[in-house]
C-alpha cells in the first residue's frame, strides 16, 4: 500500500493503518531497533511502542516520509529503552560505541553551562551534512543514526574496514570543528 | 553540551540525509531480491539512450525567473471572516445544531453519527466510507449523507504463472472513479491492492505486492473498471532494469507513467519516465542532470520534477514528454520549513506551493511557471498551520492547531483556492471543549472534521466561493 494511503488510514483512526505500517516497515524498524538494542525481545517490543508513538501522532501529523518519520521514532523509543536497559547493566552494543566515538566532536567549550536547543543543535548538524559530500554523510548517518557496525558500514559501502573508521574519524574531526565554530 | 546531546540531535536530522543513507544500508534487501536483479546490460542501453536524450535537452533548455509581471498582478483575496464559529459540543446528539452559516462565505453543518455499527472515515478519495458489516460510500449534500452507487466487477486474471482472482469495488465522486478491491485472493506470496488513477475516468490500477514484509516490491497492472480486465501496461518495457520497484504513478490517460525503484547500479529510489506504448524508460535524474527527489504528472503529459539540493534549497522543472522539452522554473529557492520558523518555499506537494519571505509575507507560487503572486495581504502563516492540497491540486485547505488542546484543537480554518485567487479564513470558539481528531476533504468545496468524545459527529464546513 502506498504511503500515503497508510497515512490516510492513520488520519481516519482505522485498525487497518497499524496492520498496513507493520507490513511494510516492520523489518526496517525492527533492524534500526535491533542495531541499537541487540536484543530480540527488546527490539520487538521497541517496534510494538513504535506504532503506538505512530498512532498517537498521526493525527497531526502527516508525514511526508513516513520511513524516516517511523524510523526516528524507533530510534528514540530504542534509545530510551537502551538507557533504562543501560542502567541495569545488560549490555551495550553499537550505541555505547557511538557515544564513545562522538565525544570527539563534543567542543570543550567555556559555554559549557549553556543550554542547548535540540532545534537549534539539529539544524546546526544539518548544515554541516550539507557540506560533506555525499559518500562521507551516508557513512556518517549510517553510524550514527542507523548505528550500523563498522562491518555493515564496510560492507554495504564496498570499502575496507580499515577506510570506513578513517572516514568517520575525519568527519567528526570536521564536526568538532564546525561545532566549535559555531559556538557550541 | 555533551555527547548524548548531539546524539539525540542527529536523531533528528534532515529526512534526506536518512533516506540518502538508508538506501546504502541494504535493509530492504534480501536474498529474494538480489535473485532477482538485473544484469547490467540492460542498465548500459538505459544509459546509452539517456545521453542522447541528454544532448537533444540541453538545445531546449530554459529558465524562466522566479519574478513574472503577470502573475504579480494576480492579488489572492483574503476573506477573513469576522463572524466566529461557535463551535457546538457533541456530548448529546439531540443539542447539535443541524447547522450554521458563517458570514454567507461558510456554511457549516453537524452530523451525528452512529459508531456503534462500523467506523467512519473520510478516505483518500474524499468520500465519507462506513465501514460496517458492509463498506458503504456517502457524498455530504447540504449536510446529508447520501449514499453512492457502487458498481462491482470481478477479477480474474494470470501474471507470472499466479491466479489473482478477486473483486473490485467502485464507485463515482465528483464523476471520479474511485476503486477498491472487496475480496482479495492471498497466497502465492501475491497480495494485491487497487487504487484510483487521479483524472482517469475508467481505469485504475492494481499493484501485486511481491516479497515479504518491508522487503516488498510492486508490480504494476491497469484495471478497466467496466469489464473487470486486467492489463500489463509495461509489457513493451523492460523493468527488468529494476532490482526494486517502489511506486508507480501514471498520467491520466495511462500514456505515461513514472516508476520509481531502484537500478543494481542506482541503489537508492529514483524515478523514471516510461513511455509503455513505446517500451522506452528514461531516468529522470539523466534528463535534467541533476539529483531527483520529487517528480509527479502535472497533466496527462508533462511532469513537474524536483531537486532538493543539500543547502536546504529546491529547483524544479517541468518536463513535456512527447516534445523532450525540458524548462527550468525556479532555481535554487530556499525551502526551509516555515513551520519550523523559517522562511522559504512551502511545498504543498502538488503544482502550487507558497512563499514566505523573510518578513513573513506569504504568497502563493506556481511551480509549473515559476510565477509569484503578490503577498497576501493582512495574512501571516501561524506557527502550528497545515494546509493540505486536494486531490486535484487547486485548492488548499487550511488548519491551525491550538498544541494546548487534545486533539486536533483546531482554532481557525480556510480554503484557498488557487485557480480562483481567493482565500477564506474564520476563527473558531470553543473547540477546546470537543476532541477532534480528524480533517479531510469531503469532496471538492467541503473539509470533515471527525469529532469523538461522548457522542461521534462529523463538522462539516462548505465553503462557497
Amino acid at each position: 500500500m502506498e504511503d500515503n494511503l497508510i497515512v490516510d488510514l492513520y488520519w481516519a483512526r482505522s485498525e487497518n493503518a497499524i496492520a498496513e505500517t507493520a507490513a511494510k516497515y516492520g523489518r526496517y524498524c525492527y533492524s534500526i531497533a535491533y542495531n541499537i538494542l541487540t536484543n530480540v525481545e527488546d527490539a520487538n517490543e521497541a517496534v510494538n511502542d513504535t506504532w503506538l508513538g505512530a498512532w498517537n501522532s498521526i493525527p497531526p501529523h502527516r508525514p511526508s516520509v513516513l520511513s524516516t518519520f517511523l524510523g526516528k521514532i524507533t530510534r528514540r523509543v530504542s534509545i530510551n529503552k537502551w538507557g533504562e536497559r543501560n542502567a541495569k547493566k545488560r549490555g551495550a552494543g553499537e550505541i555505547a560505541l557511538a557515544l564513545d566515538e562522538l565525544v570527539d566532536c563534543v567542543p570543550s567549550s567555556q559555554n559549557v553551562e549553556r543550554t542547548i536547543e535540540l532545534k537549534e543543535l539539529t539544524r546546526a548538524i544539518n548544515a554541516f551534512l550539507a557540506q560533506l559530500s555525499e559518500t562521507e554523510r551516508d557513512i556518517f548517518v549510517c553510524r550514527y543514526w542507523f548505528m550500523s557496525s563498522i562491518k555493515e558500514i564496510s560492507a554495504n559501502f564496498k570499502i575496507s574496514e580499515s577506510n570506513a573508521k578513517t572516514s568517520l574519524f575525519r568527519t567528526r574531526k570536521k564536526l568538532y570543528s564546525y561545532l566549535q565554530k559555531e559556538g557550541y | 553540551m555533551d555527547n548524548r546531546t548531539l546524539f539525540k540531535s542527529i536523531g533528528e536530522i534532515d529526512d534526506r540525509y536518512i533516506v540518502s543513507a538508508q538506501s546504502r544500508l541494504d535493509l530492504s534487501c534480501n536474498d529474494a531480491e538480489r535473485k532477482n536483479s538485473a544484469p547490467r546490460r540492460h542498465f548500459r542501453k538505459l544509459f546509452v539512450s539517456l545521453a542522447a536524450a541528454v544532448i537533444m535537452l540541453l538545445a531546449s533548455f530554459t529558465v524562466v525567473m522566479a519574478a513574472n509581471e503577470d502573475f504579480r498582478e494576480t492579488v489572492f483575496a483574503l476573506f477573513h471572516t469576522p463572524i466566529t464559529e461557535e463551535v457546538p459540543g457533541n456530548d448529546d446528539p439531540e443539542y447539535l445544531p443541524p447547522s450554521a452559516e458563517i458570514d454567507e462565505l461558510v456554511n457549516a453543518y453537524y452530523i451525528s453519527v452512529d459508531d456503534a455499527t462500523g467506523i467512519w472515515e473520510v478516505n483518500h478519495s474524499g468520500v465519507l466510507v462506513h465501514h460496517g458489516e458492509n463498506k458503504k460510500v456517502y457524498a455530504v449534500e447540504k449536510g446529508k449523507l447520501i449514499e453512492l452507487e457502487m458498481d462491482t466487477v470481478s477479477i480474474s486474471t494470470e501474471w507470472n504463472g499466479k491466479q489473482i482472482v478477486g473483486k473490485v469495488a467502485w464507485y463515482l465522486s465528483d464523476n471520479v472513479p474511485a476503486a477498491f478491491a472487496t475480496e482479495h485472493q492471498l497466497g502465492n506470496n501475491v497480495q494485491w491492492d487497487v487504487s484510483p488513477i487521479d483524472g482517469s475516468l475508467d481505469k485504475a490500477k492494481m499493484f501485486l505486492y511481491l516479497g515479504e514484509e518491508y522487503v516488498r516490491h510492486v508490480y504494476p497492472l491497469i484495471i478497466d473498471l467496466s469489464t473487470g480486465t486486467v492489463s500489463d501496461p509495461f509489457s513493451k518495457a523492460d523493468l527488468s532494469i529494476f532490482t526494486r520497484i517502489e511506486n508507480v504513478q501514471f498520467s491520466a490517460n495511462t500514456a505515461y507513467a513514472l516508476v520509481w525503484g531502484t537500478t543494481a547500479d542506482e541503489p537508492r529510489v529514483r524515478p523514471y519516465i516510461c513511455d509503455p506504448a513505446m517500451g522506452t524508460l528514461s531516468a529522470v535524474r539523466e534528463l535534467v542532470n541533476a539529483d531527483i527527489t520529487n517528480a509527479y504528472f502535472l497533466n496527462s503529459s508533462t511532469v513537474l520534477i524536483a531537486q532538493h539540493t543539500d543547502a536546504a534549497a529546491v529547483s524544479y522543472w517541468t518536463y513535456h514528454i512527447p516534445s523532450d522539452t525540458l524548462t527550468k522554473t525556479l532555481d535554487h529557492i530556499s525551502c526551509e520549513n516555515p513551520i519550523s520558523g523559517t522562511h522559504g518555499l512551502y511545498e504543498l506537494g502538488g503544482r502550487y506551493a507558497l512563499h514566505i519571505s523573510d518578513q513573513g509575507d506569504v504568497c502563493a507560487v506556481e511551480l509549473a511557471t515559476g510565477y509569484f503572486s503578490a503577498p497576501f495581504e493582512g495574512f501571516s502563516l501561524e506557527e502550528n498551520a497545515t494546509f493540505f492540497m486536494n486531490s486535484e491540486g487547486t485548492k488548499a485547505f487550511y488548519y491551525v492547531s491550538d498544541p494546548a488542546v487534545e486533539g486536533l484543537g483546531i482554532s481557525g480554518i480556510g480554503m484557498l483556492n488557487f485557480e480562483t485567487a481567493e482565500f477564506t479564513v474564520f476563527d473558531r470558539e470553543n473547540y477546546n471543549d470537543i476532541y477532534e481528531w480528524s480533517i479531510g476533504w469531503l469532496g471538492n468545496n467541503q473539509m470533515c472534521v471527525s469529532v469523538g468524545g461522548n457522542g461521534s459527529s462529523l463538522y462539516i464546513y462548505e465553503f462557497t466561493r
